[in-house]
């Protein structure tokens, strides 16, 4: 179940260039641990924390694998928040943005009868 | 209430959103519910609004046929469920060309609350159905979209 704090975290996970990078090199396959922080040149506590922020986030899952753990992307959390909330949230905010340069041209509202909504 | 026919399991998402504008609660209802007026700004930076199609009083109405610059067009429209002048505005929000109402619905609170400084805009917009929601791409790109294309894209 999403719940809008799942989203929130989802967004605030993806709000992280690092972040990002690992969403797309999990795009190529799954990877240990060691996997993922070698091109970035990270410690492995670095990785791990940020690992943890995306699990959290529903973005990627973790599964053991001998003795190592590997991690692999889970998209439906990706799509879902890119599909509405994200673009939702978007449409409405530059809306309003077109609404508020609109109300600066100070133009008075028409003055034909319009309260027919009694 | 829970939605037990919720085949994805998904709860109902709702998206809020507020600005305060410097004008007067008449001139933002009239942007709102005034074709003319409604014509003139609605819809997202970059888009236009060719068309519309506003009857908005409880049961009527509205349509609106946005354009992009580059071509991109969208047609957006709905029914208004609540029209209280100056103060709140309900509708429904669906995507259907024809402008036939269709199952995949959501709905569009908008309301306005006076300042001392203008006037609060709030725009809430939540789904009506859970399984599916209506689509909210008007062809922009983000970096969550650019994103997740790739990510499609590599799998």
């Amino acid at each position: 179940v999403r719940s809008p704090e799942t989203l929130d975290a989802t967004f605030a996970a993806l709000a992280d260039s690092t972040r990002r990078a690992i969403l797309a090199r999990l795009a190529r396959g799954e990877a240990t641990v060691n996997e993922l922080a070698r091109p970035f040149r990270l410690a492995l506590p670095t990785i791990s924390k940020h690992l943890a922020v995306l699990e959290r986030a529903h973005l990627i899952g973790k599964r053991k694998d001998a003795s190592r753990r590997r991690c692999s992307l889970r998209t439906a959390s990706l799509r879902e928040a890119s599909s509405w909330i994200q673009k939702c949230t978007l449409f409405w905010e530059s809306t309003l943005d077109s609404l508020d340069e609109f109300a600066a041209h100070g133009e008075a509202p028409p003055s034909r009868e319009h309260r027919s909504g009694r | 209430m829970t939605m037990t026919a919720n085949p994805e399991g998904q709860r109902d998402r709702i998206v809020g959103v507020r600005r305060r504008i410097r004008a007067t609660r008449a001139f933002l209802f009239a942007a709102w519910t005034d074709p003319a007026c409604f014509v003139r700004w609605f819809g997202p930076k970059a888009w236009t609004v060719e068309r519309c199609e506003i009857d908005a009083r409880p049961g009527g109405t509205w349509r609106a046929w946005l354009k992009r610059g580059d071509g991109a067009s969208v047609c957006i429209g709905g029914v208004y469920t609540e029209v209280e002048p100056e103060r709140r505005i309900v509708f429904t929000w669906d995507n259907d060309e024809r402008g036939r109402p269709t199952e995949i619905m959501s709905l569009v609170t908008v309301e306005f609350a006076e300042m001392a400084d203008g006037v609060e805009v709030s725009i809430t917009h939540r789904e009506l159905s859970t399984g599916q929601a209506v689509d909210m791409d008007v062809g922009w790109n983000s970096t969550l979209d650019s994103l997740a294309a790739y990510v499609s894209a590599e799998l």
